[in-house]
């Protein structure tokens, strides 16, 4: 079954992982823009980082038949130093107009302080102002219900903003409704101890049905799992549910919340090797 | 609830995934309680958040998952963000 992995960081993973993701039926790959384990400098360490993002990472991808996209922002981690935050947002501009450029994230909260909104509410700004789709982390453990519901909660309060152009990442039990009734799309991400099992992803998708969901590795630099989105795929399997049903969570829906964005030249993989044909007669 | 299997399919699916995750959580706690200051982790407030999480697991109900995030959850206050909210 082909599907995309809507959320990983594959700067963070080495060629093999392309590789092998794709060999189990990976086509596409978003990734949004983290912290790097360290707190960047500068903005010009940004800049860079987003050249790799928007350059470099999209080719790599390709070697394995990966198409790759991305999101850019600066991360709730590194928003506490609020100066080079608003030295980031005003960057990001710069790289809206390139290929493969989603929108803005993966922007939320971390420890939920005021610092962490305050930049929180000028990504949303800068994302309503250049019209761009929004992808949201929320923290992890303790303080997910509570940056979950904050972060919706600033969201509500701009009435810019359209749920349907917004992905809220990392739901799980007790935050996955309030995200669905507000009308966001959700995503629950795969990863070893600290959030989602394979297992308790599809009895969400059991309890909330299959609209405006998805899931995702979120793998990166820390232990995470590239291909956990094929072990959700033998879950949901095991289970006896459809082919259909499981495609619509892996890879209809990641497509149709993508496309909300002009920069998704996203190209099926059943005309993958025409279309590559066709631009190398052009060439 | 879109379930493509009967309860007792599901829980010869489970029943030994659960029996491992029991005796697990059981050696666990043995082993806290057999090491030296065994006390002072009754008084840690995540063992009481853990104590509420077993408690919460022998109650019937269909939402057990979501109790337990919300009793691992810091306590979230609506209005927060409301124009005369202070910190
Ligand atoms: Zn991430």
């Amino acid at each position: 079954m082909y599907f995309f992995d809507p959320h990983v960081h594959m700067i963070s993973r080495v060629t093999d992982d392309y590789e092998r993701m794709a060999r189990m039926g990976c086509v596409g790959v978003s990734e949004p823009a983290f912290w790097a384990g360290f707190d960047r400098g500068s903005v010009d360490g940004f800049r860079d980082y987003f050249r790799q993002l928007t350059e470099f990472e999209p080719t790599r991808a390709g070697w394995s038949g990966v198409q790759h996209f991305t999101w850019l922002c600066i991360n709730a981690k590194e928003a506490e130093n609020v100066e080079l935050s608003r030295e980031v947002i005003a960057m990001i501009p710069e790289f809206l107009g390139n290929p493969g450029v989603l929108g803005i994230g993966e922007i939320g909260l971390n420890k939920n302080t005021k610092n962490e909104c305050t930049i929180f509410r000028e990504h949303v700004d800068l994302a309503m102002k250049t019209n761009e789709q929004i992808l949201i982390h929320t923290p992890h453990l303790d303080d997910k219900l509570k940056g979950t519901r904050m972060i919706i909660d600033m969201l509500l309060e701009d009435d810019r903003v359209d749920p349907n152009r917004v992905l809220i990442d990392h739901v799980e039990e007790h935050t996955v409704g309030a995200a669905r009734e507000e009308g966001f799309w959700c995503a629950m991400t795969l990863y070893p101890v600290t959030k989602c099992t394979p297992s308790r992803a599809a009895d969400i998708i059991e309890m909330y049905g299959d609209d405006r969901i998805m899931v995702n590795s979120a793998g990166d630099w820390g232990p995470s799992n590239p291909t956990a989105v094929p072990d959700f795929i033998m879950e949901m399997r095991r289970r006896g549910h459809s082919e259909k049903k499981i495609k619509k969570i892996v890879y209809d829906n990641p497509v149709e919340f993508f496309s909300g964005s002009d920069r998704f030249e996203f190209t099926p993989p059943d005309t993958l090797w025409e279309t590559s044909r066709a631009a190398a007669d052009t060439d | 609830m879109d379930s493509q299997q009967s309860a007792p399919e599901v829980f010869d699916q489970v029943y030994l995934d659960i029996r491992a995750r029991v005796l697990q959580v059981a050696a666990s706690l043995d082993r806290i309680d057999r090491s030296e200051d065994a006390e002072t982790v009754q008084e840690d407030r995540r063992r009481s958040l853990i104590q509420q999480g077993l408690e919460l697991l022998c109650r019937p109900g269909l939402n057990r998952a979501e109790q337990i995030q919300v009793i691992f959850s810091d306590p979230y206050q609506s209005g927060w963000n409301a124009p005369e909210a202070t910190e």
